[in-house]
C-alpha cells in the first residue's frame, strides 16, 4: 500500500508549501499533520487532483479506505486523466472487498501501464474473488512474466490455481518459492486452512513453529485455529506469545480481545478490543465485538457508538448489520432498524449470487473455450 | 511484499460448500444431572414390518446434491380406526431405479404390526425424486390427504375415505402448465388457511433451480467438496428457487397467488422444511420456511391474502451472530413452559442446532448456548421433535442425524456417515442435556437419518418415532416409558368453521402450575408429519385446563377431568376463555 501511496505523492504538483510540506510529513509518517496540510491545500483549491489524491492516501495508510475511496473519486473527477488514482483507488476497494469496482479501475489504470507486474496481480486477485478464475490466471500469468522474481505473486498464483483446481500447479508454483521455504510453508498453511483442512493446517503452521519458534505469523495462524477448535487455553497461551512477540499485531490482540471475553473476563476483552482498535485504524471487528459486549450488558448507547463505527468501517458486513439492526430495534428505533435488516438480506443475497457466479465461471473455464 | 501477502489473505473469502458449514466446535458439556429418564427407545421396525429399503441416490457416493436430501415420514390415521398409520417417501437412483423404489402407506393393523397397503391404496407410482410430505384435509371431508413434494411433478393425494388415494394435483391446479424444461423442485410443504375461509391453503418451497445436466459432479469443479473431499455440488452455488402459494378455491382446485400474496420474489432462498402456525398470535396463520445456507424466510400473514417477509425482524432466520445455517428440520413447542410456540432447527457439522424461544410479541431470541444445545457440533441434524418423552412436563429435543455425504468417511473419520441419534431432555429452565444410552438400545444404533416423525404408534399414551434412514429400512423406536407414576393426554382437534383437521390450530394446556402450548402441523420435523394429536406429558398432574386458538379465529377453553386418554375436542363444543 504505501509504495503505492508514495508513488502518487511523487507525482503531485508542487503548490505553495501546503503540498509539499504534506508531502514531507506524509514521508516522516506524520500523517495528522500530512492530512490537515492536505486538508488546508483543497479548502483553498477545491479543484486540486493532487490535493483530493494526497489526501485519501493518508486515509488509505491509516487504513481508513472506506474514506479514501470517495476522496480519490473526487480526485478523479477534478482530474479524470491523472490515472495512477485508478490504481490507488483500486487498492482501497479491494480492502473494501468491492472487489468488481477494484478490477475495474485497474483495467483503466493498465490501459496506460500495461506492464505494471503488481497491477496485474491485484487485478488477477479481484477476478478471482470476483467469480473469473479464467481472468485471473491469464492477468496473475501475465504479471509473472513481467516481473518473474517477485515471489509475492508466485504466492497468489498458487492460491488461485488452488481455488481454480489445478492442484499440481499450486503445487508447482509454491515450490518456485524456495527462496523463502518458511513463508512459502506459511502459505500454504494458510491454503489448507482456508479450504477447511484445520488439522492439516495445524500440522503445516506447527512444522513452521518448530522450524522457526519465533516466527509471530505462524504462532498466531496457530493461535486461531485453536481458537476456531474452541481449545481456548491453548489459544488464549498461543496469541499472549502472538502478542509478545509482536506487540503491534492488532488481529492476534483482537482475538485475545474475544478469547477473554468468552472466558468470562470481559474487562480484559474490552480493553483489549480497545487497544486493537486502536493498533489498526480503519479495524472495524473490535468495534463489532465491543459492540457485541455492551449489547449484552444493556449499555445500547455504548452498543450502538460501537457498532455504528463497525458499520462504516465494515459497510457490507452482514453480521454488523445485523447486531446494529438488533440494538436499533432494541432502542425502539424501528426505521433504523428495517433499513439495516433490509440491508441484510441484500448482502445475503449477493453473497449467494456470488457463490452461483464462481461455480459458473469455474464450470466454464473447465470446459475450455471450445465448449463454452 | 509483506503489503501484497496481506491484500491476498484479505481477499480470502471464506467459502462454505455443501449445506452450510459454519465451522463451529462444541461447547463445554456439563456435568450429568443424575436425574434417572425413564423413557427408553428400542428399534422394532423389523418386527413391525417395516422392511422396505428406503432407496434414495448413490449407496457409496452421490454426484448431485438431489440424491443427499429427502425423507419425508408422515404419522396419520389415513383410515378413522383410531390406529396411525406411516407414510414414508421413497426415491430413486439416477441410473436404474430398482422397481421397488416407491413410496410407502403402512396400515398400522394394532399391537405396532403394520402392512404394506402401497398398491391397495393407489398410491404405486413410478420411483421420482420424492422429498417431502403434508398433511391436511383440504376437502374437509373427514380423511387427512397428502400432499408429496418432489424434483419433478408434486402429488396431491386426495383420500377417498374408503382406504384409498388419488392423485389429483393436475386437475387441482397445482401443476406447471405447460411443464418447465428443468423440473421445480419440491421441498417443504405445509397446508394452512391463511384467510381464514376453513378450507386449506397449500404453501410449497423450493430447494434448488437445479438443471441434472449443467451441474458439475464431485471434482468436475473445485467448489464442490466438504473440507477438500470432493462431494456433490450445492447448495450453494447453484441457483436458488423460488416458493409458491395455493389458493383453496373451496372446490378442489387452487389459484396459484404467489405473486400477489408477496411470497414470489423471495427467489434467494433454498428453502426446506415448511411450516405453518400463529407465530405472532395475532389470528392469522403465518409460514415460517426453514433455509439451507441461507435466511430462513417468515411470511407473516397481513389478513388480507398478502405476507410481509419478516424472519429477520423477527429473529429467526440467523443464528445469534447474524450467520445464516444450514436449516433443515423444525422442532416446534414451548420449551420454557410459557404458552409461547418456540422454534428449534436443525443444521450441519460444526455448527450448532438453534434453540430460539418466543417472547410473546412475535420475535425470537437465540437461546441455544444457554440452553447447553450447542455440546454436540459434529452430527448433521435433520427430523426433529419437541416432544415429552418421559412425561415429566418439560418437553425435552429429539434429533436425527447423518452426514450427508456417503464419501467423505474415509477421509474424514471424525464425520461418519451413518451417526447415532440425539436426546436433549429438559432440565427445567429451558436448560438441556444430552442423552446417550441412557434412552435406550435404538439411541447406539447408527443410520444415515433425514426425516423423522413422532407420534403414539401403539397408543399407550407415550411418543414413539419413526426415522427415515437413507437406503436403508426405517426405524420405529417404540418408547418403553412405562407409567412411571407420571400422567399424560392426548387431544384430537376437530375443526367445524375452522379446517376440520384443524391444522394450524394452537392449544396451550394448563397442569400443575405450569403452562405448555402446542400446535397442529402439517409439517414439521424434517419434510415430515406427526401425529395431528397433540400430546402432552403431564408429570403428576391429574387434571387440566386447555385453551384452543382455532386456525378460523376465536378462542375455546376445556376442563379436562380425566387424564391418561385421548380425547376429542370439537370446535363450537367449549367454552370461552376465562382469565
Amino acid at each position: 500500500m504505501s509504495g503505492f501511496a508514495l508513488l502518487l505523492i511523487a507525482l503531485a504538483v508542487p503548490q505553495p508549501d501546503l503540498l509539499g510540506d504534506g508531502q514531507r510529513a506524509f514521508s516522516r509518517g506524520d500523517l495528522d499533520r500530512a492530512e490537515a496540510l492536505f486538508r488546508e491545500h483543497v479548502r483553498q483549491f477545491p479543484g486540486s487532483a493532487e490535493g483530493w489524491s494526497n489526501l485519501a492516501a493518508v486515509h488509505a495508510r491509516r487504513g481508513q479506505f472506506a474514506e479514501a475511496v470517495p476522496l480519490y473519486q473526487r480526485a478523479l473527477k477534478a482530474d479524470p486523466k491523472l490515472t495512477q488514482v485508478h490504481f490507488n483507488l483500486a487498492v482501497s476497494l479491494g480492502q473494501l472487498k468491492r472487489y468488481a469496482d477494484a478490477a475495474a479501475h485497474l483495467r483503466v489504470f493498465l490501459k496506460s501501464y500495461p506492464n505494471e507486474a503488481r497491477a496485474r496481480q491485484l487485478l488477477g486477485l479481484c477476478l478471482m474473488e470476483s467469480g473469473d478464475p479464467r481472468g485471473a490466471l491469464e492477468e496473475l500469468e501475465k504479471s509473472y512474466r513481467l516481473n518473474p522474481n517477485d515471489g509475492s505473486i508466485l504466492y497468489a498464483l498458487a492460491y488461485v490455481h488452488a481455488r481454480g483446481g489445478d492442484e499440481n500447479q499450486a503445487a508447482a508454483y509454491l515450490a518456485k518459492t524456495e527462496s523463502n521455504p518458511v513463508q512459502a510453508k506459511l502459505i500454504e498453511g494458510l491454503l489448507l486452512y482456508r479450504r477447511g483442512m484445520w488439522a492439516e493446517a495445524k500440522e503445516v503452521f506447527s512444522e513452521v513453529v518448530r522450524r522457526k519458534p519465533d516466527f509471530q505469523p505462524a504462532v498466531a495462524a496457530l493461535g486461531r485455529l485453536e481458537l476456531l477448535e474452541r481449545n481456548d487455553p491453548a489459544a488464549i497461551a498461543l496469541l499472549e506469545r502472538a502478542i509478545d512477540l509482536n506487540p503491534q499485531d492488532a488481529e492476534s490482540t483482537y482475538q485475545l480481545g474475544v478469547l477473554y471475553d468468552r472466558n468470562g473476563d470481559s474487562e480484559r476483552g474490552k480493553k483489549l478490543l480497545q487497544r486493537a482498535a486502536s493498533l489498526r485504524a480503519g479495524y472495524g471487528d473490535p468495534h463489532y465485538q465491543l459492540g457485541r459486549i455492551y449489547q449484552r450488558e444493556g449499555d445500547l448507547k455504548k452498543a450502538v457508538e460501537e457498532l455504528e463505527l463497525a458499520r462504516k468501517l465494515l459497510p457490507e458486513q452482514e453480521a454488523v448489520r445485523m447486531a446494529l439492526g438488533r440494538v436499533y430495534q432494541a432502542m425502539g428505533r424501528a426505521a433504523q432498524a428495517k433499513a439495516e435488516f433490509d440491508e441484510v438480506r441484500r448482502l445475503k443475497a449477493r453473497v449467494v449470487e456470488r457463490d452461483r457466479l464462481r461455480v459458473e465461471s469455474d464450470t466454464l473455464m473447465k470446459e475450455g473455450p471450445e465448449n463454452p | 511484499m509483506r503489503v501484497l501477502v496481506a491484500f491476498l489473505l484479505a481477499a480470502c473469502a471464506a467459502w462454505g460448500q455443501g449445506i452450510a458449514s459454519r465451522g463451529v466446535k462444541p461447547q463445554a458439556k456439563p456435568k450429568a444431572s443424575g436425574i434417572p429418564w425413564h423413557a427408553k427407545f428400542t428399534n422394532v421396525a423389523k418386527e413391525a414390518g417395516l422392511v422396505q429399503v428406503l432407496h434414495y441416490g448413490g449407496e457409496e457416493k452421490s454426484d448431485y446434491v438431489l440424491e443427499t436430501s429427502s425423507g419425508g415420514v408422515a404419522i396419520f390415521d389415513y383410515d378413522n380406526d383410531g390406529l396411525p398409520d406411516i407414510f414414508l417417501v421413497v426415491g430413486s437412483k439416477i441410473n436404474n431405479p430398482p422397481a421397488d423404489a416407491v413410496s410407502r402407506l403402512y396400515r398400522n393393523l394394532g399391537g405396532l404390526k403394520f402392512e404394506d397397503v402401497t398398491k391397495k391404496a393407489g398410491l404405486w407410482r413410478e420411483p421420482g425424486w420424492a422429498q417431502g410430505v403434508a398433511i391436511g384435509d383440504y376437502n374437509n371431508d373427514g380423511c387427512m390427504d397428502l400432499f408429496v413434494t418432489y424434483w419433478g411433478d408434486n402429488a396431491l393425494y386426495r383420500n377417498n375415505c374408503d382406504g384409498t388415494f388419488t392423485d389429483v394435483a393436475e386437475q387441482a391446479g397445482l401443476l406447471p402448465v405447460p411443464r418447465p424444461k428443468v423440473p421445480r423442485w419440491g421441498a417443504g410443504a405445509t397446508f394452512v388457511d391463511i384467510d381464514r375461509d376453513g378450507f386449506l391453503d397449500l404453501y410449497v418451497s423450493n430447494y434448488i433451480d437445479f438443471d441434472l445436466e449443467k451441474t458439475p459432479k464431485p471434482g468436475e469443479n473445485p467448489n464442490c467438496n466438504w473440507k477438500g473431499v470432493p462431494v456433490s455440488c450445492g447448495p450453494r452455488g447453484l441457483k436458488t428457487a423460488r416458493h409458491w402459494l395455493y389458493r383453496n378455491r373451496g372446490d378442489g382446485t387452487f389459484e396459484d397467488i404467489s405473486a400477489k400474496a408477496g411470497i414470489a420474489r423471495f427467489d434467494k432462498s433454498f428453502g426446506m422444511t415448511a411450516t405453518a402456525f400463529d407465530i405472532d398470535e395475532d389470528g392469522w396463520q403465518d409460514i415460517y420456511n426453514a433455509c439451507d445456507s441461507t435466511p430462513s424466510l417468515l411470511f407473516r400473514n397481513n389478513g388480507d391474502l398478502t405476507f410481509t417477509e419478516e424472519g429477520i425482524e423477527r429473529g429467526i432466520a440467523l443464528n445469534d451472530d447474524g450467520m445464516e445455517q444450514a436449516g433443515m428440520g423444525l422442532g416446534i413447542g414451548d420449551v420454557n413452559l410459557d404458552g409461547r410456540l418456540d422454534i428449534f432447527k436443525t443444521h450441519f457439522a460444526d455448527d450448532t442446532h438453534v434453540l430460539y424461544v418466543n417472547d410473546g410479541k412475535g420475535t425470537f431470541r437465540d437461546i441455544t448456548l444457554k440452553a447447553g444445545i450447542g455440546v454436540e457440533t459434529r452430527r448433521v441434524g435433520w427430523g426433529t421433535g419437541i416432544y415429552d418423552f418421559d412425561h415429566d412436563g418439560l418437553p425435552d429435543i429429539f434429533i436425527g442425524t447423518g452426514c450427508v455425504y456417503p464419501e467423505t468417511e474415509a477421509a474424514l473419520p471424525a464425520y461418519p456417515y451413518k451417526t447415532r441419534p440425539m436426546l436433549f431432555r429438559n432440565l427445567g429452565d429451558a436448560r438441556f442435556e444430552l442423552l446417550e444410552e441412557e434412552a435406550g438400545p435404538a439411541m447406539l444404533e447408527r443410520h444415515s437419518v433425514r426425516g423423522a416423525a413422532f407420534g403414539d404408534l401403539d397408543n399407550d399414551g407415550d411418543i414413539d418415532i419413526v426415522l427415515w434412514n437413507r437406503n436403508d429400512t426405517p426405524s420405529l423406536l417404540r418408547n418403553d416409558l412405562g407409567a412411571q407414576g407420571r400422567n399424560w393426554v392426548q387431544l384430537q382437534l376437530v375443526g367445524a368453521k375452522s379446517n376440520r383437521a384443524a391444522i394450524g390450530a394452537r392449544a396451550v394446556l394448563e397442569y400443575g402450575g405450569r403452562k405448555q402450548a402446542k400446535a397442529v402441523l402439517s409439517q414439521a420435523s424434517f419434510y415430515s408429519a406427526n401425529d395431528p394429536r397433540l400430546h402432552f406429558g403431564l408429570g403428576e398432574a391429574a387434571k387440566a385446563r386447555v385453551t384452543i386458538y382455532w386456525p378460523g379465529g376465536g378462542a375455546e377453553q376445556f376442563d379436562i377431568e380425566k387424564v391418561n386418554t385421548f380425547l376429542t375436542l370439537r370446535e363450537g363444543s367449549g367454552q370461552a376463555p376465562q382469565r
